[in-house]
């Protein structure tokens, strides 16, 4: 639909330079006031994208995408089923793991025991799986033996625990002996330290030998199978179809979950924070965006005299009410413009020169804040003051194409 | 663009026209009939309804019975839609002020009743420029209306007024603000234009002078 003349006018009345300090000062600041309310939208979700995706990148990175575990681990062949897995396209690694709750304690110093989440692992293949294998110090995963641990740095620290001390494991397993039923207990000699940044595993985890844990649970199979994806965008699809296939394979169930399952009230806490923010600064914008309606009353009161004279020269009241609605929408656009102009290259200079660093507290956890963009907060807050200033400005449009022009055109 | 339209006849039937809450009515059975190209001066004392008749003409304004024709076409009534429409094909007006959009030119003010229509093109904003060289003000076309005299403004405005070859052109007293001697000017320009493109044509003015030179004289009583 041809809209040439109610544009024609609208444009040419939001770019004249008014003298009516007014009207211009109410322009200015309508159109600021979108600026405004778009910029701290786009700032504030990307800031929260950047926080969920960089507690998610630390999950993901730390431990596999995801894991599958058979309901009855004696039941199954896991080599057979590394096979299966490894054999699915878009599989970048798989590693078969038993993980046994323990607690733990130095053998030198005497410590408190402490809980210790021990992951038997297979170290010829465990490192692609995960980043946190990296990042021990001083032997590689691959050189870990039969009897040895790696442990977390913060466990290390608070134990006194260094490389070639033992580590005592009281497991949660019984032996039954003369003197009847006792607590299973191991001793591992620490062979090296790793730090994931990330303190739930440096302080509760501890990697050993699989084989040490088919020994102590008198079984020669794993208990799941960890996994990592080429595409972690892919986790949903390849978590059900490597499931099916192991079903199929083993006829019984499969329980498989990844790690935003595994920290669903984590993920769950920041998407609603999320639209917490989005709520609060999208009343903002409403705001900011519903000044249009103030300054637009302005304009029409001003404007009668024009008014008055469109008409009598043809223009019909819907193109009236259209120019008005046309300088609102142009209001509301030019401001998400500038709003636009000033928040997309901040975010992207913040986020990538890593400006502004974490508090010393969250160093380790994230060293800086980062500022992620997406397409869909972008869109969100690119249109919805467009949709706000749509209905703000509805109200004195319509005002203006009820205009008496008689009355107006005898007033002067 | 053609000259079809121009000059058309108009005919007042029986217009009944009473204002909410007044005692008398302005119009009481007026019926007025002008042939096709007429220059007819409307006269008569102030409130008699001079500036009413081009109102209810434009369709800017109701009345309460009657009919209006302008070429055969009846003159829509309450109809706010129609009435644009109608004014758009029919109707060229020029008000006492000339009612210049203040953020146009000179030229662009001339093109706005056409861009109201969609309907400006090269040949028509050539249309538009040769009327203001028509009206002798051709040099001034890029000029905003605050930077030109209230004659000028003046002939701006009875030359917009023809920009779409309308078949009646009326004119509410569109030198009524201006001296004696520009007033002047312009009456002889309006008469130039009228001589030139014909429009069926209602002056409403106060001054005898005017309507001594028009070809007809309507007094409303």
């Amino acid at each position: 639909m041809k809209r040439a003349f109610e544009n024609f006018i609208a444009q040419r009345y939001l770019k004249t330079r008014r003298k009516g300090a007014f009207v211009r000062t109410m322009l200015r600041f309508a159109r600021w006031g979108v600026a405004v309310g778009v910029f701290t939208l786009i700032v504030s979700q990307a800031l929260m994208a950047g926080w969920r995706e960089g507690i998610q990148n630390l999950l993901f990175n730390a431990t596999a995408h995801f894991s599958i575990h058979p309901y009855d681990p004696e039941n199954w062949d896991t080599e057979r089923a590394m096979e299966i897995v490894q054999a699915i396209p878009g599989v970048r690694a798989a590693n078969p793991f038993r993980m046994e709750m323990a607690l733990s304690r130095s053998a030198r110093a005497g410590q408190v025991a402490e809980p210790l989440m021990l992951k038997a692992i297979d170290p010829k293949t465990a490192r692609a799986t995960s980043s946190l294998f990296n990042n021990i110090k001083p032997i590689e995963i691959e050189a870990l033996q039969h009897g040895e641990a790696v442990v977390g740095r913060d466990f290390a620290r608070q134990q006194g625990l260094r490389v070639g001390d033992d580590l005592q494991a009281i497991l949660s397993r019984v032996d039954l002996g003369l003197s009847g039923m006792t607590p299973k207990t191991k001793v591992f000699t620490v062979a090296g330290i790793f730090y994931s940044r990330n303190s739930l595993y440096d302080r509760g985890w501890a990697f050993v030998h699989l084989d040490d844990a088919k020994a102590w649970a008198q079984s020669d199979q794993a208990d799941g199978i960890e996994i990592t994806l080429t595409d972690i965008s892919q986790v949903k699809t390849k978590q059900l179809e490597i499931k099916n296939a192991l079903e199929n394979a083993f006829t019984q169930p499969f329980l498989s979950m990844d790690q935003i399952e595994r920290n669903r009230e984590l993920f769950a806490g920041l998407d609603m924070l999320k639209w917490i923010f989005l709520a609060v600064l999208s009343l903002i914008v409403i705001v900011n965006a519903s000044s249009i309606t103030a300054v637009l009353v302005l304009l029409v009161s001003e404007k009668r005299r024009d008014i008055g004279a469109l008409l009598a020269l043809g223009a019909s009241p819907k193109q009236i009410q259209r120019i008005f609605q046309a300088h609102g929408l142009r209001m509301a656009i030019t401001g998400t413009l500038a709003g636009l102009a000033a928040a997309l290259p901040l975010c992207a200079v913040l986020d990538y020169f890593q400006i502004i660093q974490t508090p010393a507290a969250l160093v380790d956890f994230l060293p800086y804040f980062p500022f992620k963009l997406r397409i869909m907060d972008i869109l969100i807050a690119a249109i919805f003051p467009v949709i706000v200033a749509f209905f703000a400005s509805r109200n004195p449009a319509k005002r203006a194409s009820e205009n008496n022009p008689i009355e107006t055109l005898r007033a002067e | 663009m053609t000259n079809q339209a121009f000059g058309q006849d108009l005919v007042v039937d029986s217009l009944h026209k009473t204002y909410p809450g007044a005692e008398h009515p302005v119009f009481a059975g007026y019926s007025l009939r002008l042939p096709g190209g007429v220059l007819c001066a409307v006269v008569g004392v102030s409130g008699i309804g001079k500036t009413t008749l081009l109102n209810c003409i434009a369709a800017l304004d109701t009345w309460d019975s009657g009919a209006i024709t302008v070429g055969g076409e009846q003159t829509p009534k309450d109809n706010p839609l129609q009435g644009a429409l109608y004014r758009r094909r029919k109707v060229g007006m020029a008000f006492q002020s000339p009612h210049l959009l203040p953020e146009f030119t000179v030229l662009e003010n001339m093109e706005m009743p056409l861009r109201i229509d969609d309907a400006l093109g090269e040949a028509e904003s050539n249309w538009c420029k040769q009327l203001l060289e028509l009206v002798g003000i051709g040099d001034l076309m890029n000029r905003l209306p605050s930077q030109i005299s209230g004659g000028q403004a003046a002939r701006v405005g009875l030359a917009r007024a023809l920009v779409r070859r309308p078949a009646v052109w009326l004119l509410d007293e569109p030198t009524g603000n201006l001296d004696p001697e520009t007033a002047g000017e312009v009456f002889q320009l309006l008469l130039t234009l009228h001589k030139e493109l014909c429009p069926t044509t209602l002056l409403v003015t106060h001054n005898p002078t005017l309507s001594d030179g028009c070809e007809m004289v309507e007094r409303l009583k």
